[in-house]
């Protein structure tokens, strides 16, 4: 990833940022596609309508929903979703934290029970990290 | 990507704030240590790897936290924590605090953000880049956001009204469909609103971004900001009935 610092004004920064998917001029605003989509809109219409060059993605949700293994399966994340640009993609401490009604921390991890099935997980740093790059790569 | 870390809910006991400094630091050493031996052996070459700060809203832990991770080798920073109930001006002031111990060279990001004066305010801050639910959710419960404030489409007095969401907008939902039009699908239940809403309010925070970056370019934030607030304070002194 590059960060060039095009400008400043006061504490006001703009910068452009390359990534292996795009570039992105900021500051930034990144519209919020959970599981992979931007909810009532499809990969086509960000790419008519909006053209966002970077969209977050969860990696709580698609490890919980259909699986980091099945995303990878089918193409990862951008081959699946049909969005070919940047992911920023979160670790799920916040859904965590926020979805479940029981997130125990630890000091190597968390462990929470799914808001989907109430299953039982344990996330350490390292696994988040596995999940991220599961879901990115293609399989 | 976002590394795991230990978030807090505010308002939080000092004893807390430090745990969780702590930890958020222990696991970022273990995360980035993972990371580059990841991609030493070809695994996530081309991911980037963020850190996020936290610390409440208190300046101190704010200015701890930020000096623990960004001695170590991410990609980018993130400012976590904050946009989970507290006061807007405590989340400026925490913003302000920690952005001066952040680095120039990289990237700086603030999870969960925000109102468009959120990030009017952010920006002027230090901050470059922003994500929040706010325009997609808020597009489906019929709240749209435009240059004169917020308008809630379910009202009566969008009936027979003719005119797009904001005529000043260049989106595809305000170049073809009327106020009328779409409060009438927001009453029907119709899914279509959900997508007509949805592209207005995201072109609507594109837009702003766009609005601030060219600002910024030209040296000339400072009056973007105060033009972005005499709009919606002229509007709410002639149209109050349009603002939700």
């Amino acid at each position: 990833m590059d960060f060039h610092l095009n400008a400043t004004d006061g504490g006001a920064r703009a910068a452009t940022l390359t990534t292996a998917h795009s570039t992105i001029a900021t500051p930034v605003f990144m519209p919020v596609g959970t599981v992979g989509a931007v909810k009532a809109l499809d990969a086509i219409d960000l790419q008519t309508h909006l053209e966002p060059q970077i969209i977050l993605g969860n990696t709580y949700h698609l490890y919980l929903r259909p699986g980091d293994d099945v995303v990878a399966q089918m193409g990862g994340l951008h081959g699946f979703s049909q969005f070919p640009k940047s992911f920023l993609t979160d670790s799920g401490g916040f859904q965590a934290f926020s979805l479940s009604d029981n997130v125990k921390y630890a000091e190597d991890g968390i462990t929470f029970r799914s808001h989907i099935d109430g299953s039982k997980h344990h996330f350490t740093p390292q696994k988040v990290l596995d999940i991220h790059t599961t879901s990115a790569r293609i399989s | 990507m976002m590394i795991l870390d230990d978030l807090i809910a505010l308002p939080a006991e000092p004893a807390r704030i430090r745990e969780s400094i702590a930890r958020t630091t222990r696991w970022a050493e273990e995360s980035i240590g993972y990371h580059r031996a990841n991609q030493h052996n070809g695994i996530g070459v081309d991911q980037n790897i963020f850190a996020i700060i936290q610390g409440g809203t208190d300046r101190t832990y704010r200015r701890q936290s930020a000096e623990e991770l960004t001695a170590l080798d991410f990609d980018g920073f993130a400012i976590g924590g904050l946009s989970v109930g507290e006061p807007n001006q405590a989340m400026y002031d925490t913003v302000e605090w920690t952005t001066p111990f952040m680095p120039t060279d990289k990237p700086r990001y603030l999870m969960g953000v925000g109102t468009p004066e959120d990030l009017v305010e952010n920006v002027a801050r230090g901050v470059d880049m922003f994500d929040c639910v706010m325009p997609t959710r808020n597009a489906r419960n019929g709240t749209l956001f435009t240059s004169f404030g917020k308008i809630n489409i379910k009202k009566s007095t969008f009936t027979t009204d003719e005119t797009p969401i904001d005529p000043e907008c260049g989106c595809y939902t305000c170049q073809h469909y009327s106020r009328s039009y779409l409060r009438h699908l927001y009453r029907a239940r119709e899914l279509t609103y959900f997508r007509l809403g949805t592209i207005h309010n995201l072109y609507y925070y594109q837009e702003l971004m766009k609005g601030i970056r060219t600002a910024i370019l030209a040296g000339k934030f400072a009056q973007f900001r105060r033009e972005f607030y005499r709009k919606r304070n002229e509007n709410r002194n002639i149209e109050p009935t349009a603002i939700a």
